[in-house]
């Protein structure tokens, strides 16, 4: 199979600039702006169904034409925060295969008629910047980058910024605010950043393998890319697997065609020490396990972003964590929580008192020291906090106890029956 | 004190934006890499330079994570202990190398020369466990082996 956004798996050294335009690099940024208006480029991105990779798989094209008309300027802001435990898809993109997301980026800031556009990326990440800044000096070099770009009047100048270790600043809005030079804390919304962004200016915010798919999709039509994946769900698709699984890593396929049969067993080759598979999550940290010890029919799902939903789970950006059998599901879900309640921004109450009191609680049952009254106070403390927090992350945060509790609450009684953890012993 | 280059490439950063302040950032990220960490004069001058109160500064410099606002050893290391990591092995790792430095998490060794810290997902789950050297240099499938040759490197340097 032909790789679409992991071209640097069939393409030798594509992150080099001469080779990227070997392949038909920046062709689909000239056809935009030489051939298309950019209402054109944004209907075209509409047309082809391109939903975004970030995890809530909003329409990219009717994001884009979210923004008031007439108010300038207005920005472009590329999420590269990747920091959902278990992704690292948009890392290799960026290392790898950077000059597709440069050319995304600057379609879609042709589309918007913007003329700074910002990548914002997290500070653990220092070698994906250097790639993106040689990428960004590269295309400048060639005139992709920078005034008059193909001998018109549009400019562009694309800057990297980097994080400093908060997962919270994958939230847009608290993003937004990191750009602008201050703690990275979400915004009360409304007003929405296509109004008020960055700067108080509209501002698109998309994320990087959301827009490495804008070059396929001018180069090649929006037929084409729709006719790619399910109607809904439409186009390539990276998963991230990790865990305990032979073979982890990013696997390139189409919505609506992988299936967790494949990915885990196919390409990841299995379990680790022929160990039988207990649970799946899906969306990392951020969304319900899954497991076919409950429900086998899960490892057959074709899986696109509304698919997972009978099982009371989520696709969100396809970060697929693996437990095997011997996995203490009590551990795992305090492991989650110990992140979400370090990562909690602390701004609003339910989510930094919710995060933290889950955690103690999961803390104390998988020390073998909780009551059967704990396992009711998790799960009231989680409904509580849904539906009450800031921004998602006290909303995803809920996900780890109350998905792990449904699934296996036998597993929570026996910790405290036997007043510990099975797994330990 | 920063340096004058540091001044200068501060100043920079504070043009390439709308609006300076949002070169508070970049200009910490500057400051530590030349002085090692975040002082108190530090922080100051860069209030100075972008023309914010102090307590701005410290605030985003308290705020996130990779800022260091007391001095570490000579290399810091990042480790993580999020659940792709800990599905392989690491928090029995990071035991080992608490034991091996003699220090735990947190903390920095006796020599001065290295500290540890716990750190959250760092983006390569495929190649767990992981660590981070000094904020710049990843080291991937992290066994004892590679543990005792780390330690024995960073020590030397």
């Amino acid at each position: 199979m032909e790789h679409l956004i992991l071209r640097d798996l069939d393409i030798q050294n594509i992150k080099n600039i001469a080779v990227y335009e070997e392949h038909g690099g920046y062709q689909a940024f000239r056809k935009a702006v030489k051939e298309m208006t950019p209402d054109q480029v944004t209907d075209a991105v509409k047309q082809s169904g391109l939903r975004g990779r970030g995890g809530a798989g909003f329409p990219a094209g009717v994001k884009w034409s979210f923004l008031p008309k007439g108010v300038f300027p207005r920005y472009l802001v590329v999420n590269a925060d990747e920091s959902e435990p278990g992704t690292f898809k948009d890392r290799q993109m960026m290392e790898r295969n950077p000059h597709q997301l440069i050319e995304g980026i600057a379609i879609a800031s042709y589309a918007i008629q913007c003329n700074q556009a910002f990548i914002y990326i997290r500070g653990e990440f220092p070698y994906a910047a250097e790639c993106l800044e040689q990428a960004i000096a590269d295309a400048e070099s060639r005139g992709y980058v920078g005034k008059n770009i193909f001998g018109t009047d549009y400019h562009l100048q694309i800057v990297v910024h980097r994080g400093a270790g908060a997962y919270i600043c994958g939230e847009e809005t608290a993003l937004l605010e990191s750009i602008e030079g201050k703690l990275g804390q979400p915004r009360v919304k409304p007003p929405f950043p296509a109004a008020v962004g960055l700067y108080n200016k509209p501002t698109v915010i998309n994320n990087v393998e959301t827009l490495i798919n804008v070059p396929l999709i001018i180069e090649r039509g929006a037929q084409w890319y729709a006719s790619l994946g399910t109607p809904k769900s439409t186009g390539p698709k990276v998963f991230c697997l990790s865990g305990h699984v032979n073979r982890p890593g990013n696997y390139e396929g189409e919505f609506g065609k992988m299936t967790f049969r494949e990915l885990i067993y196919d390409l990841g080759g299995g379990i680790r020490n022929g160990k039988k598979l207990k649970g799946i999550l899906p969306a990392g940290a951020s969304g319900p396990m899954v497991s076919p010890l409950v429900n086998e029919a899960v490892l057959d799902v074709k899986l696109d972003f509304e698919s997972l939903a009978p099982f009371g789970s989520l696709l969100g950006s396809a970060s697929v964590i693996v437990l095997d059998e011997d996995t203490c599901v009590v551990w795992a879900a305090k492991k989650m929580l110990h992140f979400f309640k370090n990562e909690s921004c602390g701004k609003c109450t339910p989510c930094r008192e919710g995060t933290y009191w889950l955690w103690r609680l999961l803390e104390r049952i998988d020390a073998g020291e909780g009551t059967m009254a704990d396992i009711d106070l998790l799960t009231s403390v989680a409904t509580q906090m849904q539906g009450r927090t800031l921004c998602p992350l006290g909303e995803f945060a809920t996900s780890p106890v109350l998905g792990t509790v449904k699934l296996f609450r036998e597993e929570y009684e026996r910790h405290v029956k036997e007043r510990g953890c099975w797994a330990k012993k | 004190m920063l340096s004058e280059n540091a001044k200068t490439q501060i100043a920079k950063l504070m043009a390439q934006y709308p609006d300076p302040r949002s070169a508070v950032m970049p200009a910490l990220h500057l400051a530590q890499r030349e002085v090692g960490w975040l002082p108190d004069d530090v922080i100051q001058e860069i209030a100075d330079l972008v023309g914010l109160a102090k307590t701005e500064i410290n605030g985003v410099a308290t705020f996130y994570a990779m800022y260091a606002r007391e001095q570490p050893g000579t290399h810091t290391i990042l480790f993580c202990t999020d659940l792709p990591c800990a599905l392989r092995g690491a928090d029995k790792l990071l035991e080992q190398l608490e034991h091996r430095l003699g220090c735990q998490a947190g903390h920095t060794t006796a020599d001065g020369k290295i500290t540890l810290k716990e750190a959250e997902c760092l983006g390569g789950c495929d190649h767990a466990p992981v660590l981070l050297i000094d904020g710049n240099e990843h080291q991937q499938d992290m066994t004892l082996e590679k543990l005792d040759e780390m330690i024995e490197r960073l020590k030397n340097a």
